[in-house]
């Protein structure tokens, strides 16, 4: 077992295996499937799967609530901050004094939170 | 606790001696967005106002007694540039306070958010005027400009104020990528190990010939950030509209504090930071500071809006004090203080004029200052003064700051840019005696019948009536504000 | 240095494209996109060469730059938001109120 390409014998496994199990999936929903399931179609079940937006819209280019923006907003600036818990996890079993560094800077995030939520920025239906 | 840890810890407690007021501020607009704000009424926001006007004059005495010092691993320090800079931006924002009570009474748009964000902005000047890191620099050039995009755009009922807002900000994220991506070269130049001030002075002008171009870049990028910042010639753009506008106690201060902190930059970067390799950056910031004197005065004459006269003499008078920057050295450090010292003065003394008269619906066209020597002799003569000492004329005030900053530069031998300086003084001399003439030499439009003259709140008589004074007097002082002025150095 | 370079050209790549979106692109949203992409490409570099160099200032550097955009894009957002419920439009040539 000294050839160079032995290293990837794994991958082409998993290849194959991969290969397979798509093949499998198509031939089971595309053969299989209508022998089974009750013919019933509606026009809810053949629409494409979207979320948020009702999906049976004229174009593409209307009005979103302006609470979609509002709530994105919020999400991206407390989503981002979470990004400064990995480097903090990391680390953190050298350094367990820096659980209350982190708490301190969890507790200003909170002001912020609590700020949103005061001004009634969560609140969907107003 | 660790070693490391209480390193960390040990580090933290002796570097906040050297932010107190950053601290102080921070907790009093956290404290005053929440939870203070819900005990008080709609109604009742104007009390904000003489908090915060408290919390400023901590603040201040917080500077002054900071004691000097270097902290968070040479990321901040505390010295006299710092403390002078602080102390600047502190009396702006004091002022500007002070100047919007009118306008949010009449607007009914007294917020605590207003006075929260001043502060906050506050804390990113502060810190920006002692950065001696390129990290400390672009954090706080962020936290400022945040701030003030939101200010700008405060008004959101108004289209001009929205408008406004967002010509900045896409304007100011612009210039703050172009800054960090210069910041990310020069961190790349040296080999990816520093980003400390004193640290790439000593290794920039070391680096290996096939990084130069980098250092070139990085350092040239940096320049144009900061020039965006200070609203210099060709990076001047968005400064007429968004002084125009903003709310206008809020172009009052955006003209004051953040082009103190942002010079402040300029010096603490330009000036410790990239001094080594001065040749790659001398001849563009001369050629961006001959531009803004010569634009920003040339552009000022045909304005017909008294905020965007104002404007452009800011593009204007930012030339001036980058010739401080291009001197290097301690003593035009001094310099450009003390100028933007009587800039401060004199400028918030006109914008007060300005707001006065714009609460009668005027004051934004200059045609609108047509005969306001018969109307209102007092505000005339103020304003007179004020510009006047704007263009320099002798015994202001404003000559006082100009005469120091051009003679360190004739002695630090930029004469072209000196002699350029003179010329477009002399420009300047002429729209502003237009807006003088204006007010003394031409009769009212059309005076409204029965329209009794409005009673002038203490406040705004106050500014106007101390910066007028301090304007006519301040050279007499001279002596002492030069005294002053020497405790502005470098550790 | 080779792979450097390469990381130095991609940076390069990124900042130009995000340089030049925001000088041709005249839809608000995508020059905030391109304001963007114009960190990223800061944020590479200063990844990159923090790497190289092993140490961690840069990747500090990197981390909180990234907290910034964040809090930059939620501003831009929200001053979008209210240019469009004054003017109905999100493209900066409307931007035209004040001139001179």
């Amino acid at each position: 077992m000294t050839s160079p390409i032995s290293p990837f014998l794994g991958v082409l496994v998993l290849l194959l295996v991969a290969i397979a199990l798509g093949a499998i999936i198509l031939v089971a929903s595309g053969v299989l499937l209508p022998k089974i399931k009750p013919n019933n179609p509606q026009a809810e079940k053949l629409a494409p799967f979207e979320c948020g937006a009702p999906l049976q819209q004229p174009n593409a280019r209307h009005r979103y609530s302006v609470k979609f923006y509002l709530t994105a907003m919020l999400f991206i600036l407390f989503d981002v901050e979470a990004a400064f818990l990995l480097p903090w996890a990391v680390q953190y079993k050298q350094n367990l004094g820096s659980f209350w560094i982190m708490l301190a800077f969890f507790a200003t995030l909170l002001v912020g939170f609590i700020y949103a939520w005061g001004k009634g920025a969560f609140e969907w239906e107003k | 606790m660790n070693g490391f840890a209480a390193g960390l810890w040990e580090s933290l407690v002796s570097g906040s001696k050297l932010i107190w007021p950053q601290i102080f501020l921070t907790f009093a607009a956290t404290v005053m967005l929440w939870p203070a704000d819900l005990f008080v009424e709609k109604a009742r926001k104007h009390v904000w106002a003489p908090i915060t006007m408290v919390i400023l004059a901590l603040t201040g005495a917080l500077i002054y007694l900071t004691e000097p010092g270097v902290g968070f691993s040479d990321m901040y320090k505390v010295d006299g540039l710092t403390k002078g800079f602080q102390a600047l931006i502190v009396l702006a924002a004091f002022l500007a306070v002070m100047l919007s009570q009118k306008l949010l009474d009449a607007l009914r748009e007294q917020t605590v958010e207003y006075y929260a964000l001043i502060l906050f902005s506050l804390v990113g000047m502060l810190t920006l005027v002692g950065a001696t890191d390129l990290m400390t620099v672009y954090f706080s050039i962020e936290l400022m400009a945040i701030c003030i995009y939101i200010l700008v755009a405060y008004l959101r009922d108004q289209n001009r104020g929205v408008e406004a807002g967002l010509k900045y900000f896409l304007l100011g994220a612009f210039s703050s990528g172009i800054l960090l991506y210069g910041m990310s070269l020069v961190f790349a130049a040296v080999g990816g190990v520093t980003t400390n001030l004193a640290e790439l002075n000593r290794l920039l002008p070391v680096v290996p010939q096939s990084s130069s171009l980098l250092v070139f870049s990085g350092v040239l990028m940096v320049l144009v950030g900061l020039c965006f910042k200070v609203a210099a010639v060709p990076f001047h753009m968005w400064s007429p509209d968004a002084y125009e506008g903003a709310p206008t106690p809020i172009t009052a201060f955006m003209a004051t504090a953040p082009k103190a902190a942002a010079m402040g930059a300029f010096l603490r970067v330009f000036g410790t930071g990239f001094a080594g390799v001065s040749s790659d950056w001398m001849l563009p910031l001369s050629y961006v500071a001959g531009a803004s004197m010569i634009l920003g005065n040339i552009a000022a004459v045909r304005q017909q809006t008294m905020k965007r006269l104002l404007a452009y003499s800011s593009i204007a008078h930012a030339g001036y004090m980058l010739l401080g920057v291009l001197g290097k050295g301690v003593d035009n450090a001094q310099a450009v203080w003390l100028y933007l010292l009587t800039y401060l003065v004199m400028n918030t003394g006109a914008f007060a004029v300005v707001i006065i008269l714009q609460g009668k619906g005027e004051g934004e066209r200059i045609d609108d200052f047509r005969g306001l020597a018969k109307r209102r002799p007092f505000l005339a003569f103020a304003m007179m003064m004020f510009l006047l000492s704007l263009a320099g004329i002798p015994p202001l005030v404003g000559f006082f700051g100009k005469f120091y900053l051009f003679k360190l530069a004739v002695e630090s031998g930029l004469t072209t840019l000196v002699v350029i300086a003179l010329v477009t003084s002399a420009i300047s001399a002429f729209y502003y005696l237009g807006v003088v003439n204006q007010m003394y030499f031409k009769e009212p439009a059309d005076l409204p019948e029965g329209a009794e003259p409005e009673v002038l709140s203490t406040g705004m008589t106050l500014i106007v009536g101390v910066t007028c004074v301090l304007t006519l007097v301040g050279t007499l002082a001279g002596p002492w504000l030069v005294n002053t002025m020497f405790r502005i150095t470098w550790i | 240095m080779a792979t450097m370079n390469a990381v130095l050209f991609f940076s390069f790549l990124l900042f130009a494209i995000g340089c030049a979106g925001m000088l041709v692109r005249r839809n608000a949203l995508v020059m905030l996109m391109s304001a963007e992409l114009m960190l990223n490409a800061a944020n590479l570099n200063l990844i990159a060469f923090a790497r190289h160099s092993g140490t961690v200032t840069g990747q500090a550097f990197a981390l909180l730059v990234m907290g910034f955009a964040a809090a930059e894009v939620a501003v831009g957002l929200a001053l979008v938001v209210a240019l469009y419920r004054r003017k109905d439009t999100v493209n900066a040539d409307d931007l035209n109120l004040l001139k001179g």
